[in-house]
């Protein structure tokens, strides 16, 4: 938080907040060392991965864009040479290098498992080859279907192409099989993954990890003036709860119904201090808004702007229209009718309700500066409908026909949760999953402009006395600055993606420093974070904002309206606007 | 803030620590619900629940097609690489557009 000074104000007889700012908040606010770190772990993943050029990465990006240039003048429709053009594409990542590999077994999440939550930490040879020798079974089936769906797929091309592609029934056939054979092509790669798994020992790795980013935070603390070596010892339990929370997030039924880390950090941390209570020597390292602001600022590196213009036009307006709109008739819906006591809740929960779930709720909680129980409630709504709506969504969709360009677009820009959005697109198809998925994304790049956007609006018109006009210096000390480091990371790997091309910056950027480093430390630090969140928090405190549901009314109203907006959005775009795009979906 | 009572009673004056102990124990018993709560949504109720006939497909499907469903942003989830790569060779390269001549209408 920013230094701030009571001061009266003799005209209207109210005390209000004066912030002030100084040279030394650079080394002494925790908001400059979420920039400092982040940046440092941004910067260490472009030194790693930007030597770690794939072998023949430009002969293979030019040999695959020539097949696709012509592929894309010869057939009316997607054609198998096509598609491998594209999967040889796919397959040039940084992170697939020797250093990537290892930095991704150094600083992998407890593994997946099922019954035994051993398995999360250590598998052994023996349980390895068995397990591989019962995936290999699948794979071996799999992999003959998708050999089959190959050859029927290139029969039916060929018989297309022999007739000239004039022959619309030929036509729709091969699509048909070109669709069914990627279909199998997937399952094969999936089964492939299952039937050649490696046995793993995690816990070194996670107790050097432990031992890393307590260091890592701990620098920071201690400049800040507070104990490093009491900080370090809290880290500890804070990282042993974070790991419990992606154990329980990484079993099978878990990931079913969409209960990520987020969820169960909270839950595990509001558990531990409303009954045992949290142990007071782990106290120094509860470290809410030093764990989230560093995390943001790596979010930011992952917010590309380049990608809004993945799906065209109809894509910007149903994420880029529909979604601010929802977000501020939700808040303004919030205030006046529903007259939720809290404005920072209320804008949380209207960010997490329109844009995606969680990662927007902390932005936009860390942007308001909101409560750490209105995020709690935020994330715990989000929860519950992703839930429902990844279940009944697709369901839904099957029962009426919908079209799944439509149904994709429609879930994309609706379901909370990004994972769920894969889950429920993939469901009803590849086509819809393409369509959610993308939708989606440009969605979740939509969070660094609410963010800004909700900073400064806090700045300027909330944090004040009502008619009081705030200047701008005063805008600048009190403006929440983890943010700039946030917008700034955005601004600087947008401007590098796009810069390198879409296809260098998959391979060298994409899968590189952002997937192989931002992603990796963010998804700990929200951990840490959530889990600080629950560890701080106390029930009857947490019941209180909940008081008369005002939050769930606010949510579901949000949300239906959401649910209409999108739709109509949708169809108006991708039917009557740009059907021409749809068709080449 | 915890409070010591001290009942003096004959001529040991020890003070009570019963409140203090009760809280922990009650600490200790609620901790232990809730994992014992958590232990039957994971491995009872959330597995019943997943066997219902709208949702069993969906949660088959995820562990098929080893879906991360419960991650939070589109870098976390490997779906989003492919749809993303997909969708940007369509919009860069895509199937050309017949002409109603060459569709012999």
């Amino acid at each position: 938080m920013e230094p701030s000074s009571k001061q009266d104000n003799s005209d209207s007889q109210v005390v209000t907040d004066r912030a002030k700012s100084s040279i030394s908040d650079l080394w002494k606010k925790e908001d400059y060392w979420a920039i400092w770190l982040g940046f440092s772990l941004l910067i260490l993943g472009l030194i790693i991965y930007f030597p770690q050029k794939p072998a023949g990465m430009e002969e293979t990006i030019n040999k695959a864009n020539s097949v696709l240039t012509a592929e894309s003048g010869r057939a009316p429709f997607k054609t198998v040479a096509w598609h491998q053009a594209v999967d040889a594409k796919k397959k040039l990542k940084a992170t697939s290098s020797p250093i990537g590999k290892e930095i991704k077994i150094f600083t992998n999440k407890p593994h997946g498992w099922k019954s035994n939550p051993m398995d999360s930490f250590y598998r052994g040879p023996e349980a390895t080859d068995k397990a591989n020798a019962k995936g290999m079974a699948a794979y071996e089936s799999a992999k003959a279907k998708a050999a089959e769906a190959l050859s029927a797929a290139k029969a039916a091309e060929n018989a297309a192409a022999e007739a000239g592609f004039k022959d619309p029934s030929l036509n729709a056939e091969a699509s048909n099989k070109i669709d069914a054979w990627r279909l199998a092509h997937t399952k094969a790669s999936k089964a492939k993954s299952k039937a050649n798994a490696k046995p793993y020992n995690q816990v070194p790795y996670l107790i050097g990890l432990m031992v890393a980013m307590a260091i890592f935070f701990g620098i920071g603390m201690s400049v800040m003036g507070h104990s490093f070596g009491k900080f370090v010892i809290g880290f500890t339990f804070v990282f042993l709860v974070a790991v419990l929370a992606y154990t329980a997030s990484a079993q099978a039924t878990a990931k079913h119904y969409g209960i990520g880390y987020a969820a169960w950090a909270i839950l595990f941390g509001l558990i531990i201090s409303n009954t045992v209570g949290t142990p007071k020597w782990v106290m120094p390292a509860v470290q809410t808004e030093y764990y989230i602001k560093t995390g943001l600022v790596l979010l930011g590196a992952e917010i590309l702007f380049g990608k809004i213009l993945s799906i065209g036009v109809p894509g910007i307006f149903v994420a880029w229209v529909v979604t601010p709109t929802v977000l501020i008739a939700t808040y303004l819906f919030g205030q006046k009718i529903v007259k939720i006591p809290s404005k920072t809740l209320n804008i949380t929960i209207s960010a997490d309700m329109s844009v995606c779930g969680v990662s927007a709720a902390i932005a936009t909680a860390a942007a308001c500066r909101a409560k750490k129980e209105e995020l709690t409630l935020a994330v715990g709504l989000s929860l519950v409908f992703t839930s429902i709506m990844m279940i009944a969504m697709p369901a839904f969709i099957k029962a009426v026909d919908m079209p799944h360009v439509l149904g994709g677009a429609w879930m994309g820009g609706t379901i909370d949760a990004t994972g769920a959005v894969a889950a429920a697109g993939a469901f009803l198809s590849d086509r819809a999953l393409y369509v959610a998925a993308t939708v989606k994304m440009i969605q979740n790049v939509l969070i660094g402009v609410i963010a800004f956007c909700v900073a400064v609006y806090w700045c300027a018109r909330v944090d004040c006395v009502p008619g009081q006009k705030v200047p701008p210096s005063e805008i600048w000390h009190r403006f929440p600055k983890f943010v700039l480091g946030f917008i700034g990371a955005s601004i600087i790997f947008s401007y590098m993606y796009a810069s390198m091309g879409s296809d260098a910056g998959y391979a060298l950027l994409d899968q590189g420093a952002i997937r192989g480093m931002s992603r990796i430390f963010r998804g700990w630090f929200f951990c840490l974070a959530f889990v600080s969140i629950g560890l701080a928090t106390n029930f009857r405190e947490l019941r209180e904002y909940f008081s008369g549901g005002k939050p769930l009314i606010l949510y579901f109203c949000g949300q239906s309206l959401n649910l209409i907006l999108t739709l109509t959005m949708a169809y108006i775009m991708f039917y009557l606007v740009f059907p021409e795009i749809t068709a080449k979906i | 803030m915890t409070i010591y009572r001290n009942r003096c009673a004959d001529l040991q004056c020890i003070p009570d620590m019963s409140g203090k102990t009760e809280k922990k124990i009650k600490g200790w018993v609620g901790l232990l619900i809730s994992v014992i709560t958590i232990i039957i949504f994971l491995f009872v109720i959330g597995p019943w629940g997943e066997k219902l006939p709208g949702f069993q497909p969906l949660a088959d499907f995820i562990d098929e097609r080893g879906i991360e469903a419960n991650m939070y942003f589109y870098t976390e989830v490997e779906e989003f690489s492919e749809a993303e790569i997909n969708m940007n060779n369509t919009m860069q390269f895509p199937p050309r557009d017949l002409s109603q001549q060459e569709l012999g209408k």
